[in-house]
């Protein structure tokens, strides 16, 4: 596997052997996080290949660093070095757009995301929908809702990798699948064959309930 | 009786409460008093579990959109941890 120039110059600057130590808590903290960081930075970077440069970018700082973490929270920790490696990724891509990293994530969210056939297999029709309003989103509320929707991570999580407060992750995401569901609401659960009844359900309401009504 | 019913309305919280701490509730984002009075309001009230059931929907549907993990990348990231902390990689 080739590295990428900037991970080989990170690595130049690391230990050429760990510490025992260094190896068993990497072993301990970092491996068991790979599928989410991946997930993560494939969100972040919306590219496989700048996904894995960026995970192998945040495994060899987290490796150097690994001997001064305290041994809680590592996802919160990770998150935190992939956000900084990504800042860093962004400011050398782009060093007109520097100041602030979450227009950079909004910029590199831009594509819809894939449902793969053996994923859709309980109601097709309501995914389809689903997705539909998913991609009608603002990136600010598409970005925290495949966060914690579709990679996992809590609201803390989210914050972190965000660089925003909790209470604005909190915020978006609930407005966020608010809006999906007057999406579906409005544009109703369409099929791929508008006139069959059987896979044309109708709007969202039929199946669950009216949304408008007023709280009790 | 009636004193009863506005101790039970004091423990219990209203609909509208539990509309706006529904979707922390879905996530796993409430604490564990907070999360035992939605689930007991949610199951005595046909509304509010409708809405609770339409987000738990959505979730759902979100969540079988992500996309897998390709196997062989996870691979190969797990062969890049083992050469690092083998101090292979020079």
């Amino acid at each position: 596997m080739l590295l990428p120039v900037r991970s080989c110059i990170v690595l130049l600057m690391t230990p050429p052997i760990g510490t025992s130590s260094q190896q068993a808590r990497f072993n301990e903290f970092v491996v068991p996080q790979l599928d989410l960081l991946y997930r993560t930075a494939r969100s972040l970077t919306r590219s496989q290949s700048d996904a894995e440069d960026l995970v192998q970018e945040t495994l060899l700082r987290a490796f150097r660093a690994i001997e001064r973490f305290d041994g809680r929270y590592p996802k919160a920790w990770l998150l935190t070095i992939m956000r900084n490696a990504n800042i860093n990724r962004a400011r050398k891509k782009t060093p007109d757009l520097l100041d602030d990293p979450e227009l950079t994530f909004e910029r590199s969210t831009r594509h819809a995301l894939t449902v793969t056939p053996e994923d859709n297999v309980v109601d097709p029709i309501f995914d389809s929908a689903v997705q539909k309003a998913f991609d009608r989103l603002s990136a600010s509320f598409r970005n925290v809702v495949e966060l914690v929707d579709l990679n996992g991570l809590s609201y803390a999580e989210a914050a972190e990798i965000l660089g925003v407060p909790v209470g604005t992750v909190m915020s978006r995401l609930h407005r966020a699948r608010k809006r999906i569901r007057d999406d579906i609401n409005e544009h109703g659960l369409e099929s791929e064959r508008p006139d069959d009844p059987a896979t044309n359900p109708g709007p969202l309401e039929t199946q669950h309930s009216d949304p408008q009504r007023s709280a009790g | 009786m009636i004193v009863n019913r506005f101790l039970e309305r004091l423990r219990n919280p209203s609909c509208k409460e539990v509309l706006k701490t529904v979707q922390s509730y879905l996530d796993g984002e409430v604490d564990v008093e907070t999360a035992r009075r939605v689930a007991a309001h949610l199951a005595d009230c046909p509304d509010c579990n409708v809405e609770s059931e339409v987000y738990r929907s959505i979730k759902t549907s979100l969540a079988n959109a992500a996309e897998p993990v390709d196997p062989e990348v996870l691979a190969g990231l797990r062969a890049f941890s083992e050469r690092l902390v083998a101090g292979e990689m020079e």
